[in-house]
């Protein structure tokens, strides 16, 4: 019973603590380069101005231009569901579910997509177009690092390869991890739109690709949206850390390890965020036909991964 | 009992071949021709399920009463498949009720005629129990087909098309009959319990033999690289309805005589078989949706995805293959679940869009996708249930086909994790890259075509689809949604079904697990669905679309399907090889150009390297040819005749 | 001056002068402006050419009827003769594309229309035929703070295949309003032109003024002068090369680039008053005395400034992901920008070697010896590169200028000569600006101006076509041209 509580606390730490990760890199990133910054908070300000705000909708849009943020958040809150954070288990647990967790982010892609289609201007095709571009060669390299993991846990639920890892002894870390994480760092700024795939922080429409896909949405749907988005860095952020460094999830369900667990997790988050921050400050954006590049080394990295664990095995 | 009902189905379907052909055309008879062959295979599905699910048989034969060995029986398989056929032939007659309706009179007959012979000859391979009758089956279902694409017209480039399908259907017809004929010194007799007898006491390299023959001629049949270049050419032009029937139900056929003579007949495969057949479906998975991609002519864009979910299936079935290969008879027959399950997913869905497309083509009088958009105002039922199959397609979670590739992942982690060869654990990148650009390509072909603002007026001023079309379309979608919130309704007589074809499996616990996790998914995904639209604000305010301070936007300002692979292309240039042009006007001019034009030529690497040179030999060899090939409808049931005429003549002497 | 009658390039002959034509009927220098002017009811032309050896050279042509156009063999010409055509109604024979440049359609509401307005000011399009072939409009509304301009591309995906201006969304009538002013008071006006380059301005008018009334500038004035021209210089590159960085998502460089330039500003403020100089130059001289204290402050804060701008700069351009955007993207081919004249650092970028500041020395300018470093490649990069070389050469300047300031007045009174024509050519930020002012009783009877974006904006589609279209933000960076200033 705890245990079910413990799990529906951290899909919602997941879900509501994921604004906030947006803040801090922000904040992060303003430091590095010596401005004040926004407070960490002004996230969740501008969700609440947005949820109140007088939504403007396009007059081509059908109804799945209102429909595919709602389905995007929706689908993206229960991929949350599937992800150990405090302990190495999770709301809901399938042999396999790393697959179904992939797809359940694809669902929003998906959807977002087609509203970027449905506003009828070009920059949301353009948009959803590098969108699928960016998505097409990330799910390879994806799938191929979630399978490396699974070989050696020799399961494919994301809460039973934590579990697995944490039996592990930290300094036996295998090439495959190695080379598996450095694959799912590039993968992860690609899906959730960082420099240098994408920046999150431009005016400028045609270099979008996120951005451009949402341009026509305003109001409560740019909320879900942006929501979602930032649930999804935090997804993968916690994927990270679940797959690759469990070390500190609680293995009991009491009130100490949980919090020891709370600590250590934050403190591995932290070192996630400004990893990314100092990437982001220090790389500019890549080409728009550099990014396929980009992500061929990653496709490249994920297949070595691979190919160690066979290695690893004999 | 049963095997009467059988009897009466088959006989039915005859009559209504029969009635359509001679029958007057009032009203009753349009409204009585669609209802009774959806009657007949309401009767049909009644057999096929009670065979499928409750594993009765049915053993008949009559080839002591008659001149040639005609023996028809039913197993789970059969029942399944048969399933498939009724399953998918009640919505499209349904569909055809009122796109035949634009038929001359004359046409209209044949259409209907055809459409029960062609649905006719499928049901007789699936239940056929000798060789004979299979392979009297197999012909027809190609020139009965062939007869049904002739209806829409018989253009030079028609006849090409159809022309090439022809000889590629006979040449995979002749291997598979080759396959089965080196049964004969080992079977007393051509029928399947004999010949499953005898697969036993086969010498090993006889067995090869069989195997690489059934695999060229199903293969063939279904499309596998390199051997699809027919597909998209003939599902690209036949009636709609008639596409829908092929690509769902006929290419899967195929898969029912791969099934039967490979894991059914043959049974103890060696590994590598499992291997052979993996790689050659990978490769066809993902060049055909990397051909689908570049597509921008609905049906061909479908027909090229039809090519790559036969390559899913292939995978699914060599790792079967290999799985039963290897003493693993579980995963075995977690596999061929998986297989069976994507095979009547994508029975469903590629109907469901083949009909779709249809639609379009009555309502807007064009297939091109660039001349498309905003058609889901204008269509709304027809528009919906397109989405549905497109996300059921692009292996969306909630939706059927997602399901199918969960445990086609499955089975390859399964295969990873076991076989200490990486080359297993990479099919998985490779199938993940396939899912994924399917995704894109259905994005494309769903935004382009649904989606924004009108490219033409064909696609502005749009005639309402027929009631007809729009249940026909909503009954497929709502399976689609069926088998994906609640998959356990086919998986679990499916996994039965590999368990009748794998010796002593028990049900794999994927099965299972994954029926219990989908409703819980769908549930929480509609839960949260439901909470943020009841707290989200309503009210909203239509704008004319941000124009950037325009006066306003045109329908040629929006993303074409083009624009949309653009990237994707480039990515993958070396497969398509396009050529790009720009011509100015004045060609010396280039501060002041009258005229642009921008061409782009994509022909496939395969096309220019393998097909040219084949192609160029089945023409030189069709102009040979020509006096046999008239194109007359009647021509070609002289030739069905002779065929038979000649496969008798082979059965008796045999 | 090669001497071909006049009836080889006009159909009228009499009393026109002679235009710089070789045996092509090509100028035989540089286009620099074409412009009209009214006086008493006749229109005349002027051709500004540049001339090499000769200096500039301003040929009158009066109109009597139609006029062969130059746009066939001299592109360059096309902007300015569709602005005269528009301006005065000349007719222009064999100019392809004689269509209205400042006036949009939906202005002319008092003009009988044959169709909406949007099909109207859809028909300037050029529409690329082709299978899937779409168009993106862009502006004149942008998602950022940008002047407004519209851009019309036509792609197949992100390739552009063709690249369409609409300018002239910010087209005040400036021309206009100098008219019927007193000449020693318009600077104003002239500031306004172009905000960022607002000293520029100030200078070339004042030029032109003291060139009418052949006034003499004091030493001391000329040097401050200098110091707010390269100061101006100094700011616009410093920007830019921020904005450059911005635009490729480097947000550092970026942020370190516009707290320097704002530093700059801000000494600025404090040594004449204003940030940008505005009210600085006025006719005869300048209005701020800068002390050798004041001097010294304001040599510390440059020196500060361009240390720590060049050590940033420098290191963001050698980043390789900076380097793997900047390099090849947007090249403007060199015969492209000697066709369309174009000037400034653009040109320079493409290895042509113009500078005003050397070609026609003004002010202190006379007295220095000058090098104009060009590049090669013309892409973006190398747009980059001469803005890190030129402010280099800048801050050198300001460092000696402000080392050893000459004494003398900062202003003299201007000699009672007040009817007269004169122009004046400064080398703005952004390339050649000219100022071509003619005074009737000391009141401005016709001031032209032609700014260096005006001479720019042409060639931009040429850098953009063949890129992809993420990257049209950033190429147009590069060129930084001014929309106000090209707009008037």
């Amino acid at each position: 019973m705890m245990g079910f509580v413990i799990n529906i606390v951290q899909m919602l730490l997941l879900v509501l603590a994921a604004p906030l990760l947006r803040g801090i890199i922000s904040k992060l990133k303003a430091w590095i380069q010596k401005r004040q910054g926004a407070s960490v908070w002004r996230p969740y300000a501008n969700l609440w101005k947005l949820f109140h705000k007088e939504e403007l909708v396009p007059n081509t849009a059908t109804l799945i231009f209102r429909s595919a943020p709602v389905v995007a958040f929706a689908a993206t809150v229960v991929a949350a569901a599937f992800l150990p954070v405090l302990h190495p288990a999770a709301f809901l647990t399938l042999d396999g579910d790393i697959f179904l967790f992939v797809y359940l982010l694809a669902i929003g892609r998906f959807a977002m997509s087609l509203g970027a289609l449905d506003g009828g201007s070009s920059f949301g095709g353009m948009g959803s177009s590098r969108e699928a571009l960016v998505a097409a060669l990330a799910e390879a390299p994806l799938f191929l690092v979630l399978t490396a993991l699974a070989i050696l846990a020799r399961t494919g639920s994301l809460s039973e390869i934590a579990a697995w890892t944490i039996r592990q002894n930290f300094f036996d870390v295998s090439t495959v991890h190695l080379l598996a994480l450095a694959a799912l760092a590039i993968v992860a700024v690609a899906e959730t739109g960082r420099i240098p795939v994408d920046n999150p922080t431009t005016h400028l429409e045609l270099t979008m690709i996120h951005e451009a896909m949402v341009l026509e949405y305003s109001g409560p749907s740019l909320a879900l949206i942006e929501w979602s988005q930032a649930i999804k860095l935090n997804l993968l952020a916690t994927l990270m850390i679940g797959l690759f460094a469990p070390w500190g999830m609680s293995l009991t369900v009491t009130p100490l390890g949980l919090a020891a667990a709370l600590g250590t997790y934050a403190l591995k988050l932290a070192c996630l965020v400004i990893g990314l921050a100092v990437v982001e400050s220090s790389v500019a954006k890549l080409r728009m036909y550099a990014v396929p590049d980009f992500l061929r080394v990653a496709s490249a990295l994920a297949i070595l991964a691979v190919i160690f664990t066979a290695i690893t095995k004999r | 009992m049963i095997g009467l009902l059988l009897i009466l189905f088959l006989s039915s379907l005859l009559f209504l071949a029969v009635f359509a052909g001679l029958a007057g055309q009032g009203r009753w008879t349009r409204a009585f021709v669609p209802g009774f062959l959806i009657c007949s295979l309401l009767l049909g599905l009644g057999i096929a399920g009670s065979c499928f699910l409750n594993g009765r048989t049915i053993n008949l034969d009559y080839s002591g009463h008659l001149p040639f060995a005609l023996g028809l029986s039913m197993d789970r398989l059969s029942g399944f498949f048969l399933l498939l056929i009724c399953g998918l032939g009640i919505p499209v007659a349904l569909f055809s009720a009122s796109y035949a309706e634009h038929y001359t009179r004359a046409n209209w007959k044949w259409y209907w005629s055809l459409v029960a012979l062609f649905i006719l000859s499928m049901v007789l391979v699936v239940v056929a129990s000798t060789i004979f009758a299979f392979m009297v089956g197999w012909e027809l279902m190609t020139l009965l087909s062939a007869g049904l694409i002739l209806i829409e017209g018989d253009g030079e480039d028609r006849r090409r098309s159809l022309f090439l399908y022809l000889v590629m259907m006979h040449a995979g017809a002749a291997a598979v009959f080759a396959s089965f004929l080196l049964f004969v010194p080992y079977a007393p007799a051509l029928t399947l319990a004999a010949m499953r007898a005898a697969a036993g006491s086969l010498p090993a390299h006889l067995r090869v033999v069989i195997f690489l023959l059934s695999f060229a001629g199903f293969g063939m049949k279904a499309g596998l690289v390199p051997l699809h270049f027919w597909l998209p050419k003939a599902h690209g032009i036949a009636p709609s309805p008639v596409s829908a029937l092929m690509s769902a139900v006929m290419l899967k056929i195929a898969i029912y005589g791969f099934i039967r003579l490979t894991f059914d007949i043959l049974g103890t495969p060696q590994i590598w078989w499992g291997y052979l057949i993996v790689v050659v479906g990978i490769v066809t998975a993902v060049l055909g949706i990397l051909y689908a991609l570049a597509e921008h002519t609905l049906k061909r864009l479908l027909a090229y995805s039809s090519v790559e979910n036969i390559g899913l299936i292939f995978v699914a079935l060599g790792l079967a293959l290999i799985f039963e290969a290897r003493g693993l008879p579980i995963l075995a027959a977690l596999s061929l679940t998986a297989a069976l399950f994507h095979t009547l997913n994508h029975a469903l869905f590629k109907g469901l869009l083949f009909l779709g497309a249809g639609a379009v083509k009555h309502t807007t009088g064009t297939l091109d996708i660039e001349e498309l958009g905003g058609l889901l105002p204008r269509l709304p039922g027809i528009g919906i249930s397109f989405l549905i199959g497109c996300a059921a397609i692009a292996g969306l979670p909630l939706l059927n086909g997602f399901v199918s590739e969960w445990l086609i992942f499955k089975s390859l982690l399964h295969g990873s994790v076991l076989e200490p060869d990486p080359a297993v654990p990479l099919l998985i990148g490779a199938v993940a890259l396939t899912s994924a650009l399917a995704c894109a390509c259905f994005v494309k072909l769903y935004g382009i075509t649904f989606l924004g603002r009108p490219r033409s007026d064909a696609a502005k001023y749009v005639v309402a689809a027929p009631e007809n079309m729009n249940l026909a379309l909503v009954m497929i979608a709502a399976a689609c949604i069926l088998f994906g919130v609640h998959p356990g309704v086919a998986l679990h007589p499916l996994s039965v079904l590999a368990g009748t074809m794998i010796p002593n499996p028990t049900s794999p616990p994927e099965i299972a697990s994954i029926s219990r996790m989908m409703p819980l998914v769908a549930a929480a995904i509609a839960l949260l669905v439901i909470v943020v639209l009841l707290l989200r604000k309503p009210a909203s305010r239509s704008v004319n679309t941000w124009a950037c301070g325009l006066p306003g936007l045109t329908g040629r300002m929006q993303y074409t399907a083009t624009s949309f692979s653009k990237p994707l292309r480039s990515v993958f240039a070396a497969v398509y090889r396009p050529e790009r042009k720009m011509d100015l006007e004045p060609p010396d001019e280039p501060y002041f150009p009258v005229n642009i034009s921008y061409r782009s030529v994509r022909t496939t690497s395969f096309e220019k390297t393998l097909y040219r040179p084949i192609v160029d030999g089945v023409v030189a060899v069709a102009r040979q040819l020509r006096r046999l090939h008239t194109g007359n409808i009647q021509t070609y049931l002289l030739y069905i005749f002779l065929v038979i005429l000649s496969l008798l003549v082979v059965l008796r002497f045999a | 001056m090669k001497g071909n009658a006049a009836n080889q390039w006009g159909p009228e002959s009499g009393r026109n002068e002679a235009l710089p034509l070789d045996a092509d009927r090509r100028f035989t220098g540089r286009l620099v402006s074409i412009f009209g002017d009214n006086t008493g009811g006749t229109t005349i032309l002027h051709y500004l050419v540049d001339l090499p050896g000769a200096g500039y050279g301003d040929f009158e042509y009066v109109v009597a009827g139609p006029v062969r156009s130059m746009t066939p063999v001299a592109p360059a010409a096309s902007w300015h003769e569709r602005e005269v055509h528009e301006q005065y109604g000349v007719e222009f024979i064999g100019h392809p594309h004689l269509r209205p440049l400042m006036r949009h359609s939906r202005f002319d509401s008092g003009l009988p229309s044959n169709g909406s307005t949007q099909e109207m000011e859809e028909s300037q399009f050029l529409r690329v035929q082709g299978e899937g072939v779409c168009e993106i409009p862009v502006g004149p509304v942008h998602a950022g703070i940008i002047e407004p301009g519209h851009f019309r591309f036509s792609v197949v995906g992100d390739t552009v295949l063709h690249l369409q201006l609409r300018l002239f969304y910010t087209h005040k009538g400036t021309e206009k309003l100098f008219e019927g002013r007193v000449a020693t008071d318009a600077v104003p006006i002239a500031e306004s032109v172009s905000g960022d380059n607002c000293f520029a301005h100030a200078v070339a008018y004042c030029q032109a003024v003291e060139g009418v009334h052949q006034a003499i500038v004091p030493p001391k004035a000329n040097a401050i002068r200098l110091i707010g021209l390269e100061l101006e210089r100094l700011l616009a590159h410093i920007g830019d090369l921020g904005a450059l960085c911005g635009d490729v998502g480097f947000a550092v460089p970026a942020a370190y680039c516009a707290r320097i330039k704002e530093d700059l500003l801000q000494a600025s403020a404090k040594i004449v008053g204003t940030r940008y100089w505005r009210g600085v130059a006025v006719p005869g001289g300048v209005r701020h005395e800068i002390g050798s204290a004041d001097g010294r402050e304001l040599k510390e804060s440059i020196r500060i400034a361009v240390e720590d701008f060049v050590g940033i700069a420098e290191q963001a351009l050698r980043t390789p992901s900076l380097e793997d955007r900047f390099e090849g993207a947007g090249i403007l081919a060199p015969n492209r920008a000697a066709d369309l004249a174009v000037v400034g650092p653009v040109a320079r970028a493409c290895g042509i070697a113009l500078d005003v500041r050397r070609d026609h020395p003004y002010g202190a300018y006379k007295n220095l010896n000058f090098d104009v470093p060009t590049w090669h490649y013309g892409d973006v990069m190398a747009r980059a590169r001469i803005r890190m070389m030129e402010v280099h050469a800048s801050a050198r300047l300001l460092l000696d200028y402000l080392e050893a300031l000459p004494a003398g007045p900062i202003w003299l009174p201007l000699p009672a000569i007040s009817t007269g024509r004169a122009f004046a050519a400064v080398e703005a930020p952004r390339g050649e600006l000219v100022y071509w002012l003619r005074v009737e009783e000391g009141k401005i009877a016709r001031c032209h101006v032609r700014s260096p974006s005006f001479q720019n904006w042409p060639a931009l589609p040429f850098a953009v076509t063949g890129n992809i279209i993420a990257d049209f933000p950033l190429i147009n960076k590069s060129f930084n041209l001014s929309y106000s200033g090209c707009d008037r």
